[in-house]
């Protein structure tokens, strides 16, 4: 399992342990796609992707990683609050693993966000998660 | 007859022994050199930094000495049982004033040593400093 798998796949059970819908099978994925080319059955959605990292030199040739990476949470034909409480939710339960099992030493949602649009009957509930650890 | 490069290399030998530690490349760099997991480096710096003529007709160059050991943890969260265990042994020998009075090139101590300990990362950074002069000959 490659390090960002491992955070991913992480986040994903977390994610699926907060809001409970998704853990139906289909609903949760590494990576991204259009959500217009959802199956209705596959909402809500969640997307992991576009991890990144950022490597800071600390004294005696320390690598201090960060890593950060998106979740993206899409609802369909539900309240603006209801997605809204959902991403609380997920945060929530980020906060409580804040080293995703011991896989970083630490963790939280430094960003969120939500995308919503007049004629679309779908919602964007982006977090941002970044992560800390001793690479090396 | 002793100097105080004399001074350092004895001050280096009994740290070896003190810390289990071994000495870094560099005594004023820290962007060189990897620790691995659970190893003790130090770098030891001195300098003259005057000349005591309080005895007699005798003069003795004092040595300003900075040690800097540098721990890396076996995993960044066993701080405690290393500050807690493992870190008092040794520090209590270097911070003890006989410790550095004992080197065979020391005259006397003159400024107590001190210490401070930071993190940087995964290192635990213990700094030692201390005034000795050294002895004539």
């Amino acid at each position: 399992m490659s390090e960002w798998g491992g955070i991913f796949d992480r986040l994903i059970a977390i994610a699926q342990g907060a809001v409970p819908e998704l853990a139906t099978a289909g609903r949760t994925e590494r990576g991204i796609r259009l959500a217009e080319k959802l199956n209705p059955g596959e909402f809500p959605h969640l997307f992991a992707y576009d991890p990144r990292d950022s490597v800071a030199l600390l004294p005696q040739l320390q690598e201090r990683v960060t890593t950060t990476v998106i979740l993206l949470l899409v609802t369909r034909d539900e309240t603006q609050e209801a997605t809204c409480t959902k991403c609380d939710a997920i945060r929530d339960a980020i906060r409580a693993d804040p080293t995703l099992a011991g896989l970083v030493e630490s963790c939280h949602v430094s960003e969120r966000t939500l995308r919503e649009h007049p004629d679309v009957a779908s919602r964007g509930a982006g977090l941002l998660v970044t992560a800390f650890r001793e690479a090396s | 007859m002793p100097t105080p490069a004399q001074l350092l290399s004895d001050a280096a030998a009994a740290i070896v022994t003190a810390t289990g530690g071994t000495p870094l490349g560099s005594d004023y760099r820290d962007d060189l050199e990897k620790i691995p997991a659970g190893a003790t480096r130090f770098a030891l710096r001195g300098g003259p930094s005057a000349v005591d003529a309080g005895d007699s007709n005798v003069e003795y160059v004092v040595e300003a000495v900075e040690l800097i050991v540098r721990h890396r943890l076996a995993s960044p969260t066993a701080e405690r049982a290393y500050t807690e265990g493992a870190m008092q042994t040794w520090l209590a020998s270097v911070i003890d004033a006989d410790f550095w009075r004992g080197l065979a090139s020391a005259h006397e101590v003159l400024t107590v040593p001190s210490y401070e300990v930071a993190r940087e990362g995964a290192l635990v950074v213990v700094t030692v400093r201390t005034d000795v002069s050294v002895r004539p000959g």
